[in-house]
């Protein structure tokens, strides 16, 4: 645990030293992965050259952007690339993230991350870490994106039958507005025949989200801790419960795995919270009436390294002034 | 050799004008029921728009998928209906809405407080209420 801690220590050490040059290059890397993602959704109709320029294009506003500019970036990237397969079905899809979007992504931006990140984790079947993340840290805000993404990823399998319904090779602008009634019409359809199942499974999801809240937040020793195991424990009976009374379509087998999985992660990612927030070194300048300051501001975690190297240097200069 | 406390202050008041400064200025160069006000109304605009959509499309698949006659489906109390949900919808995002304003608000607030009361000090003048809360407070 020591040796962890330590590692842990190193860790944040190397962050802090250059926070903002690092968060920036997260930052891209963390949207070119996504976007490579989302560009997954237009199935090589669009060309190679010009599916990594959009894709470089869309990393590289994410890493200077606020969220709120990312959310929209999504959902346009979303549709564009739906769109070079199916243009019909690009405007359902569309439709609904923006209806998504005005009810709760532009009141709130950052929490509606939730939903991406959780769409993020569908993809790498680990999506409850975010569910956990989210009600150890967030709490009851997180809810309605914690939702959204369960019934998005619940009527994912529509999106491929709702492409093949008006192909781009098929595509006129005379039938525009039929093949999107039918496209609507299909999917109005699914969701009515499947709802139930879906809302069985979003109710776990966010009966173990609200759980872990609760727990998370009683001011006991080891609270998070207990959050996250509480939200693992009511995700997993929860959920086979949805799969049993509601008919869920959930893998029995890899569901243990990926909620046990996705605990580990929000525990490595819990051991990097409870520090004090060290600030990194700041850069600022003011002036009085007599004088104008250029102040460095180097966090304590620095300034105690810095003054043992310069002890050891003292030191060894003493030594060799002694031995001439 | 100058005060260290005062270029203690200092440094924390730069420090605060690099980060959250301007974020809080702007929040708090309105008065705290003009900054709810204007946030709650693009909010509402933005709901607003929203319900519209929604309804439009369960028309549209009313009409369009299950060929419901126009004439039955658009009645006499059809839009005080619609009424009824959308200014239902509005009132609760308002009240939720308002509510986090306000905090958002409160905490910009404060944190100007404390601004304004570090740079009296550094004036060695006594703390000063500048802020807009304060104002409406006086005027009242």
């Amino acid at each position: 645990m020591i040796e962890l801690a330590v590692y842990r220590q190193k860790l944040i050490k190397l962050y802090k030293h250059s926070q903002y040059r690092l968060n920036i290059i997260l930052k891209f890397l963390g949207g070119l992965a996504f976007f490579f993602m989302l560009s997954s959704a237009c199935a090589g109709a669009l060309p190679a050259s010009k599916k990594l320029v959009l894709v470089a294009l869309c990393a590289l506003i994410t890493s200077v952007a606020s969220p709120m500019v990312f959310l929209v970036l999504s959902m346009a990237a979303a549709a564009v690339f739906i769109a070079a397969v199916s243009v019909e079905t690009a405007i359902v899809v569309f439709i609904l993230l923006f209806l998504l979007f005005l009810f709760y992504g532009r009141i709130f931006p950052k929490e509606s991350l939730i939903f991406i990140i959780m769409l993020v984790g569908y993809k790498l079947k680990i999506p409850y870490a975010a569910v956990i993340f989210a009600a150890i840290y967030v709490g009851a805000r997180a809810i309605v994106p914690v939702g959204a993404a369960v019934i998005f990823s619940q009527f994912e399998y529509c999106l491929a039958k709702m492409v093949s319904i008006s192909p781009t090779s098929g595509f006129s602008e005379s039938t525009i507005a039929d093949h999107t009634v039918e496209i609507f019409s299909y999917l109005c359809g699914e969701v009515y025949g499947h709802i139930n199942s879906a809302i069985f499974v979003m109710a776990a999801v966010v009966i173990a989200l609200v759980a872990g809240w609760a727990v998370s937040s009683l001011h006991i020793n080891y609270e998070k801790e207990a959050g996250i195991i509480v939200t693992a424990a009511i995700l997993i009976i929860g959920i086979f419960l949805a799969v049993i009374i509601g008919g869920a379509k959930v893998s029995v087998i890899g569901l243990p795995v990926s909620v046990v999985l996705s605990a580990a992660i929000v525990f490595v990612m819990r051991l990097f919270d409870d520090l004090p927030d060290y600030k990194s070194t700041e850069w600022v300048q003011f002036q009085d009436n007599n004088y104008f300051y250029y102040v460095k501001a180097v966090p304590k975690i620095h300034a105690f390294e810095n003054e043992e190297q310069s002890f050891a240097n003292e030191e060894t200069q003493r030594r060799h002034g002694s031995e001439e | 050799m100058e005060d260290l406390r005062k270029i203690r202050a200092m440094v924390n008041l730069a420090i605060y004008d690099k980060h959250e400064g301007d974020m809080d200025r702007k929040i708090t160069s309105n008065y705290r029921r003009d900054y709810v006000y204007k946030r709650g109304l693009s909010m509402r605009i933005g709901v607003f728009v929203g319900c519209a959509i929604v309804v439009l499309l369960y028309y549209s698949y009313m009409l369009f998928v299950k060929s419901a006659d126009v004439f039955q489906l658009i009645g006499e109390h059809t839009f005080i209906k619609i009424g009824i949900v959308v200014v239902a919808v509005l009132v609760i995002y308002t009240f939720l809405c308002s509510f986090g304003y306000r905090r958002e608000y409160d905490y910009a607030e404060k944190r100007m407080h404390v601004y304004e009361k570090r740079i009296s000090w550094l004036n060695g003048q006594k703390p000063k209420h500048i802020s807009n809360c304060k104002k409406d407070e006086k005027d009242i």
